[in-house]
């Protein structure tokens, strides 16, 4: 079963359609993209998994829709922040509280997490004292320490440093190591790219791509390679075009040209072949390709 | 409820630590007590000193009339030139001038240097005993009983009877200390609710302008949220009251001042503090919700408090006739019911109809049970809502259809 499944989700703000007809399921243990440009529907999206907003039609299924599901999942929204004017300690104890924990559970897990994410200092420090990337990680903290089973976590890097940025993947993969499914919206599709399986884009509250990272990025791929030999093949009869890359060549073969053969043909010829791989479009380009016309 | 519970904790223990809780509830009551004492302490001084130049030094008079005989502290001039060089050499404060026909006009001249001032400007600047001394002058020949009778024409003692015809056993000093009795539990109520309130408004305010909501709302049911704030700032209200009627309980103690309140008012301003507190704290956090920041939030929520201080305007009305039409008819405004009833019962318990306090207290559950239903719609619609005010149609469809 599914740790998220949704079912033709529509909502609509008076005239404007925020979402349409919105299909997805996301299984258990995977680390799954929900991305789109500014504007998309996408918060409302996950602010519908999330119960906040109730849906026009469709339907949403989370864990099962078991007893106590809310409670087993978290959730970083985009528009976030914490209690400027209370300790650090107490905020996350309360919010683990809130998740269904014991008292004494949150006590020990607030001290647990803070130490995971590198704050443990700031126990007892007003939030107002922090700088805004530490704050971004206490409310990381906020999200983790109730262990949720799924995590909705949108833009979670933002205002991070590149070395904080690492610290939270390693976090959130070890998390679904262990099983829990996260779904991450992010503008950043290097990240995306690195951690998600399977993502679902959204535009203008259609859903316009789904599927598995390396099966979309092979769909838009255009039978391009990237070279780096002893030899000159710009004028190759196989060959379309080509555009330097560092060391490299990237070059466009011709309709019908399968790059085997090209690198068959290579070899045969007696070229030394430092690389040669097919060049996959990065989900940046995808991104850009599939938003850009609208 | 047990999340409810968790939120209700959660905002009575941050709002009873806070520095403003604790220098309001129990500074602020000292402030007020030492601010009203001493602008009266001051005013009267300011008073006594402005007439002081006048009155410690002694008085001199010009007798044209030619019946007042010498006194002591008072200084007889031949004529006014005499007693106008004797006030300019500052050797007396002021003087009289007795015309001729005193008996026949009753006029008489004071002459002083000094300046009419706004609080004594209807006060002559006389010392005291001028009165007695020209009585006894007029009355030189008559009997001293008459004399008397004449300085202190009566001494009222009036006879209130209840409606049976019995002579009411409380005189009119208990019942002024009645009327200050019940203006107290009118402050004490007013206070309460809207301290209460306010914090609720800030809190709330606070949590948009963080951007906390979403992530509380992730966990929790916003009733659910709305309940626990209620009952956890409702909780630290209540703890303020308490402290201030604590307060109030022991400076009447220490000033000897013995005022017997029906046991019945104390319960009655726990339920109306109750119902008034919902009723406000449910409206002010619905309409607050609406705004996007305190101010905004301030603004939505202010004709709540404008309502509810509004038996303040009719205070006089509710001192002379706390059982009359105007008290009665705010008695059954929701939103002026808790104060007003609060005042009428303190004041007159035994005249204050049962009736009256079962229908205000029937009107203002129903009122309650309402405002909490339109606001918890208000309070889901609005907590998410980030730099956009809504308009007044998109609030009537969010009071109507829940969201």
């Amino acid at each position: 079963m599914p740790a998220l499944e949704v079912r033709g989700v529509t909502k609509a703000y008076g005239t404007k359609v925020a979402v349409d007809a919105a299909s997805f399921s996301v299984g258990r243990g995977e680390i799954f993209g929900l991305l789109g440009p500014n504007g998309a529907g996408k918060t409302s999206l996950i602010r519908m998994i999330m119960d906040i907003l109730r849906p026009d039609s469709g339907e949403i299924r989370v864990l099962d829709d078991a007893p106590g599901g809310r409670e087993r999942v978290g959730y970083l929204p985009e528009e976030r922040g914490l209690y400027q004017r209370q300790r650090v300690g107490d905020i996350l104890q309360f919010f683990g509280e809130l998740r269904g924990l014991p008292r004494h559970v949150a006590v020990r897990r607030v001290e647990m997490y803070l130490d995971r994410v590198g704050l443990l200092e700031t126990r007892r420090k007003k939030m107002r004292e922090l700088s805004k990337g530490m704050q971004q990680k206490i409310q990381i903290a906020a999200v983790l320490l109730s262990e949720p089973e799924l995590m909705v976590l949108d833009e979670p890097f933002e205002g991070l440093d590149p070395v904080n940025r690492v610290l939270i993947t390693d976090l959130m993969k070890e998390f679904a190591a262990k099983g829990a499914t996260i779904v991450l919206s992010s503008h950043r599709m290097d990240q995306v790219e690195e951690m998600c399986r399977s993502v679902f884009l959204v535009n203008q509250g259609k859903g316009v791509l789904s599927g598995e990272v390396r099966e979309i990025k092979e769909r838009f791929a255009d039978n391009s390679v990237f070279l780096e030999c002893d030899r000159d093949v710009t004028a190759h009869p196989a060959v379309a075009r080509s555009e330097p890359k560092g060391p490299a060549l990237k070059l466009w073969l011709k309709e019908g040209e399968a790059p085997e053969k090209f690198l068959a043909g290579l070899i045969a010829d007696g070229a030394k072949i430092r690389r040669y791989e097919r060049a996959l479009p990065s989900m940046d380009e995808v991104f850009v390709r599939v938003v850009k016309p609208s | 409820m047990n999340k409810a519970w968790i939120v209700a904790r959660h905002e009575f223990l941050v709002t009873v630590k806070r520095v403003w809780f604790v220098v309001a509830t129990f500074v602020l009551p000292f402030l007020f007590g030492g601010i009203g004492y001493g602008m009266h302490a001051v005013g009267q001084r300011a008073v006594e000193e402005s007439i002081a130049t006048v009155r410690n030094k002694p008085m001199g008079f010009v007798d044209r009339w030619g019946g007042l005989p010498e006194r002591t502290g008072f200084v007889r001039y031949d004529d006014d030139k005499a007693a106008r060089g004797a006030l300019i050499a500052k050797s007396i404060g002021s003087y009289l001038l007795i015309p001729e026909d005193y008996l026949q006009r009753g006029e008489i001249q004071v002459t002083t240097l000094r300046r009419p001032t706004l609080m004594t400007a209807a006060q002559p600047p006389l010392p005291p005993g001028v009165r007695d001394w020209l009585l006894d002058a007029v009355l030189k020949d008559v009997n001293p009983d008459r004399i008397r009778r004449a300085k202190s024409p009566f001494e009222p003692r009036t006879i209130f009877l209840d409606e049976n015809g019995n002579p009411s056993q409380e005189d009119t000093e208990e019942t002024a200390k009645r009327a200050l009795t019940a203006y107290g539990f009118f402050l004490l109520l007013f206070m309460s609710i809207f301290t209460s309130s306010a914090y609720l408004l800030q809190g709330m305010a606070e949590e948009k302008e963080n951007r906390v909501m979403e992530m509380v709302l992730s966990s929790i049911t916003p009733d659910q949220l709305m309940l626990g704030k209620l009952i956890g700032l409702g909780g630290a209200g209540l703890l303020q009251m308490a402290v201030w009627a604590s307060m109030s309980v022991v400076s009447l103690v220490l000033t000897a001042v013995t005022v017997v309140v029906a046991p019945a008012a104390f319960f009655l301003c726990f339920a109306y503090f109750l119902l008034g507190y919902v009723l406000f704290g449910s409206l002010m956090l619905g309409f607050g919700a609406l705004g996007t920041n305190l101010r905004e939030s301030q603004q939505m929520a202010s004709i709540w408090s404008f309502l509810g201080a509004s038996p303040a305007l009719i205070v006089i009305a509710l001192f002379e006739a706390p059982q009359g039409t105007v008290a009665r008819i705010f008695s059954y405004i929701p939103f002026t019911a808790p104060t007003t009833m609060m005042f009428r019962y303190v004041i007159d318990p035994k005249g204050t109809p049962v009736y009256d306090i079962v229908a205000s207290m029937l009107l203002l559950v129903a009122s309650t049970w309402f405002a909490l239903r339109i606001s918890a719609r208000l309070y889901r619609a609005g907590l998410l809502l980030y730099g956009k005010r809504p308009g007044i149609r998109e609030i009537w469809r969010w009071i109507v259809q829940g969201r």
